[in-house]
């Protein structure tokens, strides 16, 4: 088919030339290259695929509940993180966290304990928000006394992690 | 239409905690608010009667985790609101006030009250549920904050099938809870451990088991009780086991429409339609699940 015909059957059946294009793309390019390229243009991107960065919110009055979505780097477009948390208490303890999505669902657990007597280590649950940016929104259960629970609403803070405390000390 | 909307007596209105000596006070404004507005609609009420609504406001300001509050008009109690605070994500009601001083701004004044005592207690979300054809009431949560999440229908009778293959239900105990509790998180993202450990203790918690595992619970299959499932044949085959229903009867999200046809196909029928409302965190919830009349 010469270029006059494409542009004649274009004119008359615009969804067939775009899938004729699509067949030549693909023929000359390669399948494996198209196919998740195409992919990533029909699925929706995953729920936490825009919250790279750190984010920080208050816990019990005074003190301080670090997260951070850390992007794989061996892997950008797979919109994977590492995600990681601190708990810092006034008193300059602080626990760490780790944590795994599942669809839209957030799931810190306790990774270790921190520099002092820190016995409130528990479980921290967070959404991915509807807008597909923050703020975090989701909420702080202590594992020994369950009734110390917190919500948490966490805003970002800066577009690369930090968590200066994030494993330090142990 | 006509329409009435009385002058604000906020200058006038004070609010305490509820105790359970206000009780009986409370059960007789609950009992005539709620009798007040089906009847204006042609429903029948929730609560059969005043003895009945005092004893449930008895349970419910003497009962740890749950916070109650009386509004006062010049000494006299004119309406009441309960939160129940035993998770992370808080309920309210019931919410009432005496028909003679209703239009107000009492009832506006009881919400605020727990909406304060719900920051206090750090709750990730607030919910509700309200009956769908009260308009003034639908009113005064969303302009408070609260959006729609659910149409529900209030569902009664007797289920014609009484089992479903593969599932098997028992009464819940002790050992159950976590399980019950994980399987809430996966579905909520939360769990709701404190409220079915009582009704565990108190007789009225069911699982079901499919596979050798637990995928289902129902702390009290009622208007009281809420139900958490893996998939709509954990649901049918609860809703299978007993005769009928507490209360009023089940909550269903109305959006379940296999669950609805299911329900109508096997001898069920609606009551009324009521609608789920939540403030703060809120997730649809992954699964089969019945709210409670709270949430």
């Amino acid at each position: 088919m010469g270029i006059k015909e494409f542009w004649t059957v274009a004119r008359k059946r615009p969804v067939t030339a775009l899938a004729l294009v699509l067949l030549w793309i693909a023929s000359t390019i390669g399948w494996e290259v198209i196919h998740p390229k195409l992919l990533a243009l029909l699925q929706p991107p995953p729920p936490f695929s825009h919250l790279g960065g750190e984010y920080t919110g208050t816990i019990y009055g005074s003190g301080q509940f670090d997260l951070c979505f850390v992007e794989d780097e061996a892997h950008p477009s797979t919109h994977e993180y590492d995600v990681r948390g601190t708990m810092l208490f006034a008193s300059g303890a602080y626990v760490d966290y780790k944590g795994s999505t599942s669809g839209n669902r957030l799931d810190m657990k306790y990774a270790r304990g921190g520099n002092s007597a820190v016995s409130d280590n528990g479980t921290a649950t967070f959404y991915a928000p509807k807008s597909g940016k923050g703020p975090v929104e989701g909420y702080y259960v202590s594992k020994r006394f369950p009734e110390n629970r917190q919500n948490l609403m966490l805003t970002k803070i800066a577009g690369n992690c930090r968590l200066a405390n994030w494993g330090q000390g142990w | 239409m006509a329409s009435h909307r009385a002058a604000p007596i906020q200058a006038a209105l004070t609010t305490r905690r509820a105790t359970p000596e206000d009780a009986p006070v409370c059960g007789r404004i609950c009992y005539d608010a709620f009798s007040a507005i089906s009847a204006q609609h042609n429903f029948p009420c929730d609560l059969p009667s005043a003895e009945v609504a005092a004893g449930f406001m008895t349970m419910l300001f003497s009962t740890p985790g749950f916070y109650g509050v009386v509004a006062e008009l010049d000494g006299r109690i004119v309406g009441s609101n309960v939160l129940e605070e035993r998770s992370i994500v808080m309920g309210v009601g019931p919410i009432t006030v005496d028909p003679t001083v209703q239009n107000a701004g009492v009832g506006r004044r009881l919400m605020l009250d727990v909406l304060q005592r719900a920051r206090s207690q750090h709750a990730a979300g607030v919910r509700l549920v309200q009956a769908a054809f009260h308009n003034r009431s639908l009113s005064l949560y969303a302009s408070l904050g609260f959006d729609v999440r659910e149409p529900l229908s209030c569902i009664q009778g007797k289920p014609r099938q009484r089992s479903i293959a593969g599932c098997a239900v028992r009464p819940a105990t002790p050992a159950d809870l976590d399980p019950c509790n994980a399987l809430s998180h996966r579905v909520h993202g939360f769990d709701r451990g404190a409220d079915l450990a009582h009704c565990i203790e108190r007789g009225t918690a069911l699982v079901v088991e499919r596979g050798g595992r637990i995928t289902g619970y129902s702390s009290h299959l009622g208007f009281f009780g809420h139900t958490t499932c893996e998939a709509n044949q954990d649901l049918q085959a609860l809703l299978a086991s007993v005769d009928s229903y507490g209360g009023p009867g089940i909550l269903l999200p109305s959006r379940n429409t296999e669950m609805l046809r299911w329900c109508l196909a096997h001898g069920l029928r609606v009551t009324q339609p009521m609608t789920l409302m939540s403030m703060g965190l809120y997730n649809d919830p992954r699964g089969a699940w019945l709210p409670s009349i709270t949430f």
